[in-house]
């Protein structure tokens, strides 16, 4: 009996409870919200770049040059080797004054980004004949090479679409495209070198960012 | 006695439910008050004009709204961004920024607080998002001192959740959140090789750019809330625990 009388009196407090309760959950929902919203995408395209080296020797002087046979821009550098004794005997000039530069390491730089198709101007490596020819023994021949390493690196852009070089970018991606003109035995696992100059190397586009080294010999003598 | 003591028993449910109905009524009628009081001012606004409302504008247009308008949505539906990021005819150039000024139009009638959330993602060309590719290599100018901040406990690589931090009246725009957008020159340290002919003599590799052909994906929501009650409404609409500074200031917690 005592629990119906408790009920009784339980029942309808709940259910005003609940009423009351009921109101206040709505007040607490209505906040005014919105929201909206957009979205895009754009395609990247990348492409390795590539390069062909130049040169011809006339008057005593080689003149090095670099074209760009890729389809994007990239900056180029040469090495210039020549024997230790006849180093002193070669000199330097640009076809275009300040365009090519020699850095501490060796390589001369050239000043500007190569677009595709477009050949950079001639470094001039002139032998001094008559320097040479005193220093020499009369009337015997000498013959000595000169060779050029060129390399190549992709145009990379500032933030304002300016075009600059980041050398260490060639130097990373040569490892992964120096690998990929190898010709690999498939039963052994094993590196063929020598097909990194072939027709299959060629194919690789990734070759275009390798280190590429181009031997072009010169002559000099008497 | 019986006959009173039965009639008292059966009679104080009675009045215990008529009690609490008449209470009932008079909490009803006080909130209902106190909702008017509260509501008053602005509720006479929105009646006329309009309630909430946002739109997002790139480069200083709008590309997608969503406006309470007598008594109903109007809604752009997802807008579209990037469209005239690279000009006609040329490339995305990784490294340079491009253009990109993302801002809040308060297209409402009541002042708000608003947030932006931007995802970032590779894509395929069928739409697929690519996981294994890396979304911070899409970078985002954001400016600085504008009164946007990031909410770095909710960002991640992915994910960036930008609030605004000043109360933004009715008609008005925040300043841009960001400056430009680009993809970073690092995605050319990216290469794999890939087999393209296998002969007896061995592998002929190439060599690929992870990132050649994948779409750059960039997604805006933006959220907003009325300023009334605006710790409440925040922790209610959007889950966050802020407090609001006297002037209107919200700082997150």
């Amino acid at each position: 009996m005592k629990k119906k009388k408790i009920l009784k009196i339980l029942i309808p407090a709940s259910l005003a409870l609940m009423l009351a309760a009921g109101t206040r959950v709505q007040d607490a929902l209505a906040y005014f919200t919105s929201y909206t919203g957009a979205s895009g995408k754009v395609q990247v395209s990348l492409s390795f770049a590539d390069t062909e080296p130049g040169d011809t020797v006339a008057d005593w002087t080689k003149h090095i040059s670099v074209t760009n046979t890729g389809t994007v821009p990239c900056f180029v550098r040469v090495k210039v080797l020549v024997s230790g004794q006849y180093e002193k005997y070669v000199s330097y000039t640009s076809q275009r004054e300040g365009s090519w530069t020699l850095q501490d390491d060796g390589y001369w730089y050239y000043d500007a980004a190569l677009n595709a198709g477009e050949t950079a101007d001639e470094l001039l490596a002139a032998l001094d004949r008559v320097s040479l020819n005193q220093d020499t023994e009369n009337g015997k021949q000498q013959e000595f090479n000169v060779i050029v390493v060129q390399e190549h690196t992709l145009a990379l852009y500032d933030g304002e679409g300016n075009p600059y070089a980041d050398w260490t970018l060639a130097e990373n991606s040569a490892q992964p495209a120096a690998e990929n003109v190898r010709s690999v035995d498939g039963a052994e696992g094993k590196e063929d070198a020598g097909t990194a100059d072939g027709a299959e190397g060629t194919e690789d586009a990734g070759t275009a960012d390798s280190v590429e080294v181009t031997g072009i010999t010169g002559e000099g003598g008497q | 006695m019986r006959r009173m003591r039965d009639r008292k028993k059966k009679t104080a449910p009675v009045l215990l439910l008529c009690a609490s109905v008449v209470l009932l009524l008079l909490s009803t009628v006080g909130s209902t008050r106190a909702a008017l009081t509260y509501y008053s001012e602005n509720y006479a606004m929105e009646v006329t004009v309009s309630s909430i409302g946002v739109t997002l504008q790139e480069n200083g247009n709008p590309v997608s709204y969503r406006n309470y308008l007598k008594d109903d949505w109007s809604d752009s539906g997802s807008g579209e961004l990037l469209t005239n990021l690279v000009p006609e005819g040329e490339t995305l150039l990784p490294g340079k920024r491009y253009a990109e000024s993302l801002s809040v139009l308060n297209s409402g009638a009541i002042d708000t607080y608003v947030r932006v959330t931007l995802y970032r993602s590779w894509q395929d060309s069928q739409g697929n998002k690519l996981t294994e590719l890396s979304p911070e290599l899409i970078e985002f100018d954001l400016t600085e001192n504008s009164g946007w901040i990031v909410d770095e406990k909710a960002s991640t690589p992915e994910r960036m959740v930008l609030y605004y931090t000043r109360v933004l009246p009715s008609q008005a725009s925040t300043p841009a959140l960001s400056r430009g957008v680009g993809v970073s020159n690092d995605i050319y340290r990216e290469v794999e090789e890939i087999i393209v002919r296998e002969t007896q003599e061995g592998k002929t590799f190439q060599t690929k750019y992870r990132y050649d052909g994948c779409w750059m994906s960039v997604k805006a929501e933006v959220d907003a809330v009325q300023t009334h009650n605006a710790a409440e409404a925040i922790k209610s609409a959007w889950g966050v625990d802020a407090d609001v500074a006297a002037d209107g200031t919200l700082h997150l917690r």
